[in-house]
């Protein structure tokens, strides 16, 4: 089976690509054929409540969706709701990793509750931060109110317009930001010791410490996490339908919610797929540029 | 060797998922002789009604051995997708379960029979004319009517005598003054609020269904006589007003969905809504007082200031699909399950079906003074009419009166700005088919 003329790397450069062929298979069934699948239908009028069978439309499913200016609204809920995630995500996750990667005690105990928000499905997170944040008999407005935090008792959280997003964000960032920690954990721990002993030594303090000696050695992780939050975040559905279902007024409405309404509550699965297609393309052009600029700061400090 | 070994391994985990979808196509035979019929509904998901489902099922199942019924329960709010998506990957249902505003998209995707070639004219004859024209599009029959909930008024008699209403309201603004007294209750002994009113204004066609009488009650409609969108009109922009004033007193909680309501008013802290009369048991299954709550329960027509104004009702209805290759037995139990026998069943399991052909009527149930509250209903489809559900796209008309709820409600708009905004994006929707 293997080719005793080949080189040794030539060898193993074969068996990489005959490991790899049956997975990428595999995708190529379960992932990369329904995308193709669905750039296809997005330039077709689609629609599974019509008997005539769908028709090639160029790209009037496109024009439709800029022309009513909502693929705007879709856009800035969905980076919105990114960069609010992402940002305090990062933020709390990275202060709890510093504070696990000190020799306090029960740390190990702490690690494990850290981690139990992660451990709960999305549908049930959203459905227990719906009660939590329910008008009438929601936990949180009865104990903001008894400790004077908010005037009144039934203050609406998803139904507000003004804090929907709000609620939504606290409830992503509670069941996400265990995973970023971990990974986070995992890097402050590969932080050479003798690095931070030696800036020690030269004068630097806890602050300068952090800043050039520990960002610098955990940034291949830190990107990582960055980016995989992204991704996750950017087709979040679970939470956000559960919760808002993209209201009240669209307030909560971002690109994965609108396809999805666009394709199962009008029953256009033109334009469902159309939006999926633009949010594809805006993405993966993000990821790329976002990996070139931090290829380079990597490089700068190495 | 082991090169070979770590090969067939990364082989099997790529290859499994891809043949972990099975391939979806359930057996319909189930014996020599014995056809079996998938029965999509949501009926059995409910535990309000779950029991009465599987009691009709056995019944039919044991008169008629040649048929087995496949049970499919299906949470009410997946139905429609599930079915569209069935229908469209060529798999659908014998028989399903169907709520009325649906009808418009499942007649547009072919997906029905025509009822009217599988049954016989003697047997649709039982059926209420009314019902039948409404599942009629053109010219063509495309489902059973089943139970028919006419929209009536629940009341809480005991918020009623605390805030000193001898009767219920019998026009719309008496109704919103005597929700504006009972508001004035406050909240209860352990301080929740009392509402005077629900208005449903969660972003779902539910609440611009529910919301059409108040529309309708000031002389407007979704469409006019010949089809064409006239939902921006001054009937709408009255009804809006009005809700708005609701919210704004909090006479009327906000941001809330049906069965939020249901909650409020089995709680007790809430003096009136709007329901089916599917909502009865399900006040009795909430409440803390369980069936002690029906002395409460006050039912009566929805109020309104003019006669010519009618009564809204939705509906369930059976539907035989296209698709199945069991039509004949299909409609066989389709007609059982609307039947008087199944619907003694039904009554005796869960109660409070109003009926929907003639021959139902006579059911000792009805003449029962216990339930002598289905007299209302009954009484009521007396003055009903249905919704104007004909359009494939009603559902999403409904939606944006939805989002028009919630522009006055919660984010205070100008209801002239919003009707208009509702006239230009109802069209727009109308004008996509």
């Amino acid at each position: 089976m293997f080719n005793k003329q080949l080189t040794k790397s030539q060898q193993d450069t074969r068996f990489a690509i005959l490991c790899i062929l049956p997975v990428f298979l595999g995708l190529t069934f379960v992932v990369f054929a329904p995308i193709m699948r669905a750039i296809f239908v997005s330039f077709q009028k689609y629609k599974i409540t019509d008997v005539n069978p769908p028709a090639w439309n160029n790209f009037e499913n496109y024009r439709r969706l800029f022309d009513t200016g909502l693929f705007w609204t879709y856009l800035g809920n969905t980076l919105l709701y990114i960069v609010a995630v992402v940002s305090i995500q990062v933020v709390i996750a990275l202060a709890i990793a510093l504070l696990l990667n000190t020799n306090i005690k029960g740390r190990k105990f702490f690690r494990g509750l850290f981690m139990i928000p992660w451990t709960i499905p999305s549908v049930v997170t959203a459905l227990l931060w719906s009660w939590l944040l329910q008008p009438q008999y929601g936990v949180l407005n009865y104990l903001f109110y008894t400790l004077g935090l908010q005037s009144e008792l039934n203050r609406l959280w998803v139904q507000d317009p003004q804090l929907s997003m709000v609620s939504i964000v606290i409830t992503s960032v509670w069941r996400q930001t265990p995973y970023m920690m971990i990974m986070l954990l995992a890097g402050l721990q590969s932080v050479s010791k003798e690095l931070i002993e030696a800036a020690e030594i030269d004068g630097a303090g806890k602050v300068k410490v952090f800043q050039h000696v520990v960002i610098p050695s955990i940034r291949p992780v830190l990107d990582t996490a960055i980016v995989v939050a992204i991704v996750n975040n950017s087709q979040m559905f679970t939470i956000i339908y559960n919760m808002t279902a993209g209201g009240p007024m669209n307030r909560t409405t971002t690109i994965s919610i609108a396809a999805y309404k666009h394709a199962f509550i009008s029953f256009d699965f033109g334009t469902g797929s159309a939006l999926g297609v633009i949010w594809l393309v805006i993405l993966s052009t993000s990821v790329y540029f976002y990996r070139r600029y931090s290829d380079k700061k990597l490089s700068a400090y190495l | 060797m082991k090169k070979l070994v770590v090969i067939m391994v990364s082989f099997l985990f790529a290859i499994v998922p891809v043949f972990a979808g099975g391939n979806g196509e359930a057996a319909n035979d189930s014996g020599e002789g014995t056809v079996t019929l998938r029965f999509m509904n949501w009926g059995s998901a409910e535990e309000s009604t779950k029991a009465a489902f599987s009691a009709m099922i056995a019944k039919f199942e044991a008169d008629n051995p040649d048929i087995k019924i496949e049970n499919i329960p299906l949470p009410f709010n997946q139905m429609l997708d599930q079915l569209l998506i069935l229908n469209a990957g060529g798999t659908p249902p014998d028989v399903a379960q169907l709520s009325g505003y649906w009808m418009s998209a499942v007649t547009n995707a072919g997906m029905l029979a025509d009822m009217g070639s599988l049954v016989p004219a003697e047997t649709l004859s039982d059926f209420y004319p009314t019902l039948l024209e409404s599942l009629t599009y053109d010219g063509t029959l495309y489902a059973l009517p089943w139970s028919p909930s006419p929209v009536v008024l629940y009341y809480n008699k005991e918020l009623l005598r605390r805030a000193g209403i001898e009767n219920p309201p019998t026009t719309m603004q008496e109704l919103f003054d005597y929700a504006e007294r009972i508001s004035a209750l406050g909240s209860d002994g352990d301080n929740n609020t009392i509402y005077g009113l629900g208005i449903q204004s969660k972003k779902l066609g539910n609440a611009g269904l529910y919301f059409l009488p108040y529309i309708w009650n000031y002389g407007g409609d979704l469409v006019d006589e010949n089809g064409n969108v006239s939902i921006g009109n001054a009937g709408t922009q009255r009804a809006l007003t009005v809700a708005q004033k609701l919210f704004d007193n909090n006479i009327t909680p906000a941001g809330l969905e049906i069965k939020d309501l249901r909650n409020l008013f089995a709680q007790g802290n809430l003096g009136f809504h709007f329901d089916g009369d599917f909502g009865y048991p399900v006040f009795l299954g909430l409440s803390p007082e369980g069936t002690g709550f029906a002395k409460d329960i006050g039912i009566t027509q929805v109020p309104r200031d003019s006669l010519s104004m009618t009564n809204p009702y939705l509906e369930h209805n059976l539907g035989v699909f296209a698709g199945s290759a069991h039509q004949e037995a299909a409609t066989r139990f389709a007609l059982y399950l609307s039947s008087p026998e199944a619907m003694a069943i039904y009554n005796a399991n869960n109660g409070n079906k109003t009926p929907g052909r003639y021959s139902v009527e006579s059911l000792p149930f009805y003449s029962n003074p216990e339930n002598a509250h289905m007299q209302i209903f009954i009484d009521t489809m007396g003055v009903a009419k249905p919704f104007p559900q004909k359009s494939p796209n009603f559902l999403a008309a409904m939606e944006e009166l939805a989002e028009g709820i919630q522009r006055v409600g919660i984010n205070n708009e100008d209801p002239s700005i919003v009707t208009s905004d509702l006239q230009a994006r109802i069209e727009r929707i109308y004008a996509e088919n």
